[in-house]
């Protein structure tokens, strides 16, 4: 809210300070002044920035209020005894609220100013106006928004000769309704919209804008002066649906004083007495619907130790009294440190003891409470997931890899991307993981994943279900700027329904890409799931449908599949315009964390030395190294420790469909040095146990 | 004395073949076949045997001054040398302005370090490290946070709606207090990093997916005290020891009583720059004591228990702490971008 200083100031009388000064002492007892500045009348105005729970500072009268709690001062109200009646009806007009509108306008009061006479209002008037940021328009209307800036409560005056017939009716809106606003627009109303009503249609939009056809102008003569209280939820769709926003909606969205309608037109129909010479007719009416409890004045009670306790400072019992009673509360009474507080009307945000003692906590002053934090109870658990996960982020860099953070919002084109949870099954085809049976697997591919609601309430975008689908996009943008070698990872999270389509899953993935060879995205594989678990992973040939053919493994751990690692699908390059030959993973990171371990089991290992011999098998093509491995072991005696692969050969010298695997054995012993002999017939029986068992035969002679 | 003659043509000789040394290689050469132990200077001792008895102990003395002198004389021209080399050495020498080469390492995304530097400060005070779901229920992202239905914060087009309208996005990471609360009595100490959704206008300072550290203490006697305690040894951790910090009220549905929490502007040091729009303070993170509406939908004794919580935006202080200006520079991935932290 714009704060014009000086009127401020009049309205917290003998309170002398610079301007700076009382922002500084507003701001700290939270109402923020964003800015100390001259407008073009070289006014001082404060930029008050009002929290949605403080209506009542929607007004010079509520700042005025807390700037008096904070000085000493008290701020002083300004007249308005007009004669007044209560009646029921209006002579001239007749109020109505209809029992079906009394939700949407709980209270509506209306009373008559006659042969006002319209012209600019005072100097004074349109400078305060202009500093608060509000445009002067006449005498009458300006009246209006003084009134509204001065107490928070928002007024809209008719032209009672343009309003047709002899009622006005508070109701919602009719199907094809329009009405012509005050800044020019048409607006088709909608049913559940509040209008205010003459009997040949709408003249305003109850608490949001007034109607064009009822506007108050230089002819007017005679005027019928609404306020009352619509409410907040409906004046905000309302005010949201039209695209419009005025310091009348903006005020009701945040509940004004229930109290303060009446006196508010009162004050009104005062100035433009004072001002516009209009004759204040005394009858007035007041169509209240608010309950009793509504209505009632709210007690709380306040004990001065939680108001200590709660803070962390001793503040006695006379100081708190005294904030509150500046605030406007009364305190009805006070016995051992409690107190009965009566809540003021427009103070609707205080309704329990804490929000007393926030009162007296920010009066009182967040910078007096000490900065002593006791941190000496409780010491948190190791997070042994937490340091996994923070573990191989910090360690995949070492590798090479640039961590990326992607938006997982999918573009249209990348919808089509497999989602993470499809896997083949045995027979090559895919199917969702968890999914029973492999005939839904042509729908489940078609499933569109987890829709995002857009403003029109319809499906405007869908979460990812793999982190490849959006590292596609990352790499595009990198290639375009000409960086051809990339190496990402992402620690994401991927969406999809459960089966009964009513939860959402969310899995914690960590998606992998390189652009370079299969063995060594596979190697940094090993390495994190080496990092996290006691169990080695292993690489099972599979083709996930985002993997080319052929060039895909599926990881496993113990039974469970943790993941899968492969070339990317050719057709994906063209698609997503990408050039790079790609290497991607997935890895289910969830469960990885989960059988994570925070202190890997320590295993003895001999002190004598290894001894290290080399074999070469000549075998198929289709022969695979892990095959290899386990029978070797198996036939092996306990003294071999380790296989390795070091080299695979086809061509030249090796027969047509056969390939050359060449083979190094460690061994060594637990119990001594091993000679020659004993290597020697491990060797021998490694060799004819795997020709035994494998289709393989040793190349050339053992050394 | 023949022997002390032949020992000065000895001398002479071998100084003289001292100074054509070139090399150490050459030196150590010339050491062993004249000096060494089955050097030339062995002949000598052998010859003071046969010595008359008179002329033996000026023979030796004269055979010791030499083996002495030339010893010197071996490492002086070793030093000599040695220098020779380094000097030759540093004139083919390398260039110290080539280009170093590097480890082809990656780095964690800058999020992921100011992250990880929150929560470590937080764990430091014995905060604990938890995460939670992105996709939330209403129950936890709203209703449990004492934000009602007609709350304007729920409407639709301020966030993230699933399909079935179920569930949503969630807006902020305080959700995770509420599931905290329900899994764990207190005392209770946790940090919750995680990234949250909101439909902006994309800009250089908004985005539709940012990241926040939440913050939860409950235990008994919590106060306001702690909560200023906390945020400023916080505070002053990330933004260095002069950082001043302000504590202003303010107000979340979630917190009673509530603050805003200002630090003093780290480029003018209050004195007011464009960083701060002026006023030299620059606001930081959201705070409070955890409302009692908070407590009663996790049934958590208010009498008994008293906490606060704070919540911070991740994207906000990296670009203040690193200068960055486009908060859309962080999703863009470009690795010259994440290159450079």
């Amino acid at each position: 809210m714009k704060v014009h200083y000086e009127w401020l100031l009049d309205i917290c009388t003998s309170c002398e300070m610079e301007a700076q000064k009382a922002a500084d002492l507003l701001t700290m007892a939270g109402l923020n002044v964003e800015s100390v500045q001259e407008n073009e009348d070289g006014e001082t105005v404060l930029d008050v920035e009002v929290t949605s729970n403080r209506p009542d500072c929607l007004s010079y009268q509520g700042i005025a209020r807390e700037l008096g709690v904070l000085t000493g001062f008290s701020p002083k109200y300004f007249p308005d005894d007009v004669s007044a009646r209560e009646v029921d009806s209006l002579e001239c007009v007749s109020i109505n609220i209809p029992e079906s509108a009394r939700d949407l306008c709980p209270r509506y009061t209306g009373r008559v100013v006659r042969n006002v006479e319209v012209t600019p209002s005072p100097d004074w008037m349109q400078k305060r106006l202009r500093a608060s940021g509000i445009q002067p328009v006449n005498n009458v209307v300006d009246i209006t928004n003084y009134v509204l800036l001065e107490r928070g409560q928002p007024l809209h005056a008719f032209d009672l000769q343009k309003i047709s017939g002899s009622s006005i009716t508070a109701r919602r809106a009719k199907d094809g309704e329009s009405i012509e606003a005050l800044n020019g627009q048409s607006y088709e109303m909608k049913p559940d919209q509040l209008v205010i009503a003459d009997e040949e249609g709408p003249v305003a939009v109850a608490g949001v804008i007034g109607g064009a056809d009822s506007e108050v102008q230089r002819h007017t003569e005679h005027v019928l002066l609404e306020s009352a209280l619509f409410d907040s939820v409906s004046v905000r769709h309302t005010a949201r649906d039209m695209g419009v926003s005025t310091e009348s909606s903006y005020r009701f969205e945040r509940k004004p004083d229930p109290q303060g309608v009446e006196e508010a037109s009162r004050r009104a129909a005062y100035l433009m007495e004072e001002i516009a010479g209009g004759e204040v007719q005394e009858a007035y009416v007041d169509r209240n619907f608010l309950s009793e409890d509504q209505l009632a004045a709210k007690v709380q009670n306040l004990r001065i130790d939680r108001v200590n306790d709660l803070l962390g400072v001793s503040i006695d019992i006379s100081a708190a009294k005294d904030i509150l009673q500046g605030l406007g509360f009364q305190v009805i009474s006070e016995d051992d440190g409690r107190a009965m507080v009566e809540i003021p009307s427009f103070r609707q945000d205080v309704t329990r003891e804490v929000d007393l003692i926030e009162e007296v906590g920010r009066i009182y002053g967040y910078d007096r409470i000490p900065e002593e934090p006791d941190l000496a109870q409780t010491l948190p658990d190791s997070n042994r997931k937490e340091q996994a996960r923070e573990a191989v982020r910090s360690i995949l860099p070492k590798y090479g890899y640039q961590e990326v953070v992607t938006f997982p919002f999918l573009e249209d084109e990348e919808q089509g991307v497999p989602s993470y949870w499809q896997r083949p099954n045995d027979d090559g085809q895919t199917v969702e993981q968890g999914e029973e049976s492999s005939d839904s697997a042509e729908d489940r591919e078609e499933e569109e994943g987890v829709g995002i609601i857009g403003a029109d309430g319809q499906v405007e975008r869908y979460l990812r279900k793999s982190l490849i689908s959006t590292f596609l996009r990352v790499i595009r943008t990198n290639e375009g700027y000409g960086m051809r070698d990339v190496s990402f990872f992402e620690v994401g999270r991927s969406f999809q329904w459960d089966i009964f389509e009513e939860n959402v899953l969310e899995q914690e993935i960590l998606g992998m890409v390189r652009s370079d060879g299969f063995s060594q995205i596979k190697g940094d594989l090993e390495a994190i799931i080496n990092r996290l678990l006691e169990e080695t992973p292993r690489f099972v040939s599979s083709n996930h449908p985002l993997l080319t053919p052929g060039y895909g493994a599926e990881i496993y751990v113990s039974h469970f599949p943790v993941g899968y690692v492969g070339r990317l699908r050719d057709g994906y390059h063209e698609q997503f315009e990408i050039q790079n030959e790609l290497m991607v993973a997935e890895l289910d990171f969830s469960l990885l964390l989960h059988r994570s371990v925070l202190h890997k089991r320590y295993e003895s290992f001999s002190r004598y030395p290894r001894s290290e011999k080399d074999l070469s098998f000549i075998a198929d093509e289709s022969m695979e190294w892990e095959t290899m491995k386990r029978c070797t072991f198996a036939v092996a005696p306990p003294i071999l420790e380790e296989v390795k692969l070091f080299d695979v050969f086809a061509g030249e010298g090796i027969p047509e469909g056969k390939k050359s695997i060449a083979v190094r054995l460690v061994f060594r012993s637990n119990e001594g040095t091993l000679n020659s002999e004993t290597l020697r017939n491990s060797m021998k029986q490694i060799v004819s146990g795997v020709e035994d068992r494998l289709p393989v035969e040793l190349r050339g002679e053992m050394d | 004395m023949e022997f002390i003659e032949d020992l000065e043509a000895f001398r002479e000789k071998v100084d003289q073949l001292i100074d054509d040394c070139e090399t150490a290689d050459e030196l150590g050469q010339v050491e062993s076949e004249y000096l060494g132990p089955k050097g030339e200077i062995r002949s000598f001792t052998e010859r003071i045997g046969s010595l008359p008895d008179e002329d033996r102990p000026e023979a030796g003395r004269t055979l010791n001054s030499v083996k002495n002198e030339l010893e010197e004389r071996f490492s002086r021209r070793e030093e000599e040398l040695e220098e020779t080399a380094e000097s030759t050495a540093a004139e083919a020498g390398i260039d110290v302005t080539a280009p170093g080469e590097s480890p082809e390492a990656g780095t964690n995304h800058p999020i992921t370090q100011t992250m990880r530097g929150v929560c470590e400060t937080f764990k430091q005070l014995g905060f604990e490290v938890k995460r939670g779901p992105e996709a939330e229920t209403e129950f936890y992202n709203f209703e449990a946070l004492n934000i009602p239905l007609d709350h304007p914060a729920r409407e639709g087009f301020d966030n993230y709606y699933l399909e079935g309208k179920q569930c949503l996005l969630r807006s902020h990471t305080s959700p995770m207090q509420i599931r905290i609360m329900e899994q764990q009595e207190p005392p209770i100490r946790s940090v919750v990093p995680g990234k949250c959704y909101r439909p902006d206008e994309v800009d250089a300072s908004h985005h539709q997916m940012f990241h926040q550290v939440e913050g939860l203490m409950v235990g008994e006697g919590v106060s306001m005290r702690d909560l200023k305690g906390v945020l400023s040894m916080f505070l002053t951790n990330i933004f260095g020891e002069e950082t001043e910090t302000r504590f202003r009220p303010s107000y979340f549905p979630f917190t009673e009583p509530s603050a805003e929490v200002d630090v003093s502007c780290f480029t003018c040091f209050g004195k007011g720059c464009s960083l701060c729009g002026g006023d030299g303070w620059i606001e930081i993170l959201g705070a409070g004591m955890v409302d009692p509406a908070v407590f009663d939908a996790v049934d958590i004794d208010t009498q008994k228990y008293t906490g606060f919580a704070f919540g911070m935006g991740v994207e906000r202080i990296d670009m203040l702490l690193r200068g960055i200006d486009d908060i859309r520079l962080y999703t863009e991935n470009h690795q010259e971008f994440l290159d450079q932290f």
